[in-house]
């Protein structure tokens, strides 16, 4: 049967298709718009200017933004060494290294203060030596968030480090550079648009983390209380407040999505 | 002023290179050979991109790779550059950056390294592409930002991958010429491999030919074109030739039984005899009375059109190509499965002594030796 031209560029799905698109569409944008529906948007002024409210947002900004730096640091050498060098075991070693990613959170708080803790494997002789310790601190909510969230930068970078073109640090070897050299004048360059996106995605991840934090690192107001922990305990005393703490956290999501989906997450771009 | 020694084996899988070979100083060495010959994987060696399975490579008294001994100089410390097929010029960095990457990365200051790449871009009438990407560039302008980054780090041995395959048929000539120029002015040694026998009979002094991973001649250029040793290299510089065994004076007996009447210039035993498609004549009746000695019937097996004449295969008494006008197909209605008479005259026939059989061992010697005489 003949249909109008002009439909050619624009035919829809085949409704078996669409239709669970669409649930899928509103099951993920329902929420979010309840959320903003449902905001006390008149008292939003005197809640986000609440002392307490900006201390908590202060220490979730800087806390992840730390535990990202710290992923970075760490993290892309280990996923350089995960694509990279060719050891029996390397494969179980990524495996291990990447279980955060599917691991409870909260498992992973109780697995950091076993061995961090105070009395923990390694936490004790911290404490004993040189009179460190990370539970109940700001150290401890970074080292939390940097347990849960720099397996999202390796994989990231990892995938980008195994597809960049071994061609070209070839050529760079033949001109006299080391590997060193080749690995930051080349390299890194090459995967500098993942080194953003899996930063970005490490930095949203370790600011939205609860479970670990509050299990390793627990809930002090201004030193551990992150807004994640703030919002849910807002819930109980102040649902009004945790609402709009809920808003900010999502203002600050959308605002990172959409500085970088043009340069970055474009469709198709290769990462 | 160095020179360049290969003793290499490389083994993967089914596939062997062995190559011998000593490169004395500033020879432009032409690499030709069907693919999979081991073209690039000997150019990888000498790079030291793949190691050796056996043998050694030195230039001079440095051992680049040498296995018994176990010694490497990693790709990074030699004096080797590399222009690669593909160019491989560095995305994430201007023109002037790729070419100053060399010398950067060979401890140059910054500034001075920008310089040395002015310099060089000057040279290769560049300059005005400095501050572009390597994806804004035309695919000539690529290649020769490729050299000029090459030759700025100042190598003893250039190596060059095909360089000029990448380009279209139009840019071919000038960049080819301009190739031409500055291995001219390039006081080091340099390997081109190639699959064009007209870039190998211009660029290159000698000429390497490489069939299944093995050295089957090696020689000066002009020498391999006029005696090409195997069919290869005959087909590559559009020669008929044919193994066979001197018989008298005046003619020689094919391996598959023809005899042919050629002066054999004092040849003896095993033989491979030449001539051009262009010394071939062609009738389509019996000719009954002519000065070429050596006629016999032959059926037309194909009809090609090159620039300014037309290359018959004809099969007969032996398989022979024959260059005949456009003008003389028409009139004589050639055609595939057409039968015809193929003349030769004896003068335009060459007999010379065929290279030893290439066990491998002896192949070796025989290129060390050559590369030797031709040092002197």
């Amino acid at each position: 049967m003949a249909e109008r031209r002009g439909d050619i560029n624009r035919r829809l799905l085949p409704w078996p298709l669409a239709v669970p698109a669409a649930v899928g569409v509103a099951f993920l944008l329902l929420p979010l718009i309840g959320l903003i529906v449902r905001a006390p948007w008149s008292a939003l002024p005197s809640i986000l200017t609440d002392r307490d409210v900006l201390a908590a947002l202060r220490l979730s900004l800087i806390s992840a933004t730390i535990a990202t730096g710290v992923s970075m640091a760490v993290g892309v050498p280990l996923a350089w060494a995960l694509a990279r060098v060719r050891v029996k075991g390397i494969s179980a070693l990524r495996a291990l290294v990447t279980l955060p990613l599917v691991l409870p959170p909260v498992v992973g708080g109780v697995a950091l203060l076993l061995a961090l803790g105070r009395r923990g494997l390694v936490g004790q002789y911290l404490d004993q030596w040189f009179g460190i310790t990370f539970p109940f601190t700001t150290a401890g909510v970074v080292l939390a968030e940097t347990f849960v969230a720099m397996p999202f930068l390796i994989i990231t970078v990892e995938g980008a480090f195994r597809s960049a073109d071994r061609g070209l640090e070839e050529a760079a070897t033949t001109l006299g550079a080391s590997r060193l050299t080749v690995f930051r004048r080349v390299t890194l360059p090459l995967v500098a648009p993942s080194l953003v996106a899996g930063g970005v995605l490490c930095w949203a991840r370790a600011l939205g983390e609860f479970g670990a934090t509050i299990t390793f690192a627990g809930n002090f107001p201004g030193v551990t209380q992150t807004m994640p922990l703030k919002v849910y305990l807002a819930l109980e005393t102040n649902p009004d407040g945790a609402v709009a703490l809920s808003l900010v956290l999502l203002a600050v999501s959308v605002l990172v999505l959409a500085g970088l989906r043009d340069r970055w997450l474009r469709p198709g771009t290769p990462l | 002023m160095t020179t360049l020694h290969i003793e290499a084996e490389v083994r993967r899988e089914a596939f062997v290179l062995d190559v011998m070979l000593t490169l004395p100083p500033s020879q432009v060495l032409g690499v030709v050979g069907p693919n999979g010959a081991g073209k690039t994987t000997l150019l990888r060696a000498i790079a030291g991109l793949t190691p050796l399975t056996t043998g050694r490579l030195s230039l001079d008294e440095t051992r680049l790779d040498d296995v018994a001994a176990d010694l490497f100089t990693p790709t990074e410390q030699r004096p080797i550059s590399y222009v690669f097929q593909d160019y491989r010029l560095f995305p994430h960095l201007s023109v002037l950056d790729n070419v100053a990457f060399g010398p950067r990365c060979r401890g140059v200051k910054r500034t001075t390294a920008q310089a040395i790449a002015k310099r060089w871009l000057d040279r290769f009438d560049l300059a005005d592409l400095s501050d572009r990407r390597p994806q804004q560039l035309s695919g000539g302008q690529a290649q020769r930002v490729a050299l000029a980054r090459a030759l700025a780090v100042d190598p003893e041995v250039l190596l060059l991958d095909e360089p000029l395959s990448a380009l279209d048929a139009q840019t071919r000539p000038e960049v080819r010429a301009e190739l031409q120029r500055h291995l001219a002015d390039f006081a080091g040694i340099c390997l081109f491999v190639t699959h064009d026998p007209l870039e190998a009979l211009l660029i290159a002094d000698h000429l390497l030919v490489l069939e299944t991973g093995r050295v089957t001649q090696v020689g000066r250029t002009a020498d391999v074109a006029r005696r090409p040793s195997t069919p290869y290299v005959a087909s590559l510089v559009g020669l008929n030739l044919y193994r066979g065994a001197v018989a008298g004076d005046d003619h020689v007996n094919l391996d598959n039984g023809t005899t042919l009447l050629a002066p054999s210039h004092g040849a003896a035993g095993p033989v491979l005899v030449t001539f051009r498609p262009s010394a071939v004549a062609v009738y389509v009746q019996p000719p009954t009375a002519g000065s070429p000695r050596n006629t016999w019937p032959a059926v037309v097996t194909s009809v090609e059109l090159l620039q300014d004449r037309v290359r018959l295969g004809t099969e007969g008494a032996v398989f022979a190509y024959a260059d005949i006008t456009a003008a003389a197909v028409a009139e004589l209605g050639i055609a595939p499965g057409v039968p015809v008479w193929v003349a030769v005259k004896s003068t335009e026939i060459d007999v010379y002594d065929a290279p030893t059989r290439r066990a491998p061992t002896r192949a070796r010697e025989a290129g060390k030796n050559r590369a030797r005489s031709r040092r002197g």
